[in-house]
């Protein structure tokens, strides 16, 4: 069996197109190694993300404390990334008449990552002395 | 469609905390962040006459990027070796709110601690794709380099991490 190996980071950031995330949902519904492999590299991604902002010395730039700016902006684009995974989802739930594996699903898959796409940190930034916009 | 800020300062209000935040989770400590932060305003300021409209983030990074390793090539040291000390400093150097819980400092002290013990381009692209939220393409342009190898950088700069984290 070929593991995709390097689309699971790429589709943890919304970065395949939906003919490729259709392809991994396929695979992860019969590879539970690749599924493992995912929810690992899913902790590892938020664990990052959810580093605190270090902030700006003061003086160092021109009034940078007036400013309300985000330091990630994955918000709006994880929202286009969680309706790409649940589409993608729904589409392979239709290729699937009967599940591959008794234990795993593709609305196992659904549950846990589209869920966690939708909480993942990128959507709520640490909030270590910073004021944040909703977007930029 | 991305706006473009117009002038040094307003780059510097509205990304200087951004590439303050790229420079310390390479770099591991604050005094080489400020320098880098002031480094690329300078160049910023010199290059943004002659910019041409398209990707400003990709061209902003460029030039981040470019500063953080000429700065390093000039020092003439690793910048993936900290000394321990810089590395402790980092805890008490940091903006983080008594509020915040401990162990959650912990976590970031170890996750630092195992960002600057990935090969610079590794460590590099998981910044630019966690840290500042760059997309693929766009980290690309800043690094010159394909997408497929933006993705496999990241992808295996992630296992790595999840290796050393244990």
């Amino acid at each position: 069996m070929t593991h995709p190996s390097d689309a699971i980071s790429a589709y943890l950031d919304g970065e395949l197109t939906a003919a490729e995330s259709r392809l991994l949902m396929a695979h992860l519904a019969s590879c539970g190694k690749c599924v493992a492999e995912m929810e690992d590299l899913q902790r590892v991604r938020a664990a990052i993300r959810a580093l605190p902002v270090v902030e700006l010395p003061q003086g160092l730039v021109p009034e940078a404390e007036a400013e309300l700016v985000p330091l990630r902006r994955h918000r709006g684009f994880w929202m286009g990334a969680a309706a790409t995974v649940v589409a993608a989802v729904i589409a392979v739930a239709a290729m699937f008449s009967s599940p591959p594996q008794p234990n795993l699903t593709v609305e196992d898959l659904s549950s846990r990552f589209g869920a966690r796409a939708s909480l993942d940190p990128a959507f709520t930034p640490a909030k270590v002395n910073v004021i944040y916009q909703e977007g930029e | 469609m991305e706006s473009i800020p117009l002038t040094w300062e307003e780059v510097a209000r509205v990304y200087g905390r951004k590439i303050y935040n790229f420079a310390y989770r390479l770099a591991g400590n604050p005094d080489d962040a400020a320098d880098l932060v002031q480094e690329v305003l300078l160049r910023v300021r010199r290059g943004l006459e002659a910019y041409q409209p398209g990707s400003f983030e990709g061209w902003l990074w460029r030039i981040t990027r470019n500063a953080f390793l000429d700065e390093v090539r000039r020092r003439n040291r690793r910048p993936t070796a900290p000394m321990p000390e810089e590395v402790d400093r980092w805890g008490a150097a940091s903006a983080v709110g008594a509020d915040v819980e401990s162990d959650r400092i912990s976590l970031g002290d170890d996750i630092q601690k195992a960002l600057l013990q990935l090969p610079y381009e590794f460590r590099e692209a998981v910044v630019m794709c966690d840290v500042i939220g760059l997309s693929y393409e766009e980290i690309a342009q800043a690094t010159a380099v394909p997408i497929g190898t933006v993705r496999s950088r990241i992808h295996r700069g992630r296992k790595m991490l999840r290796e050393l984290l244990g």
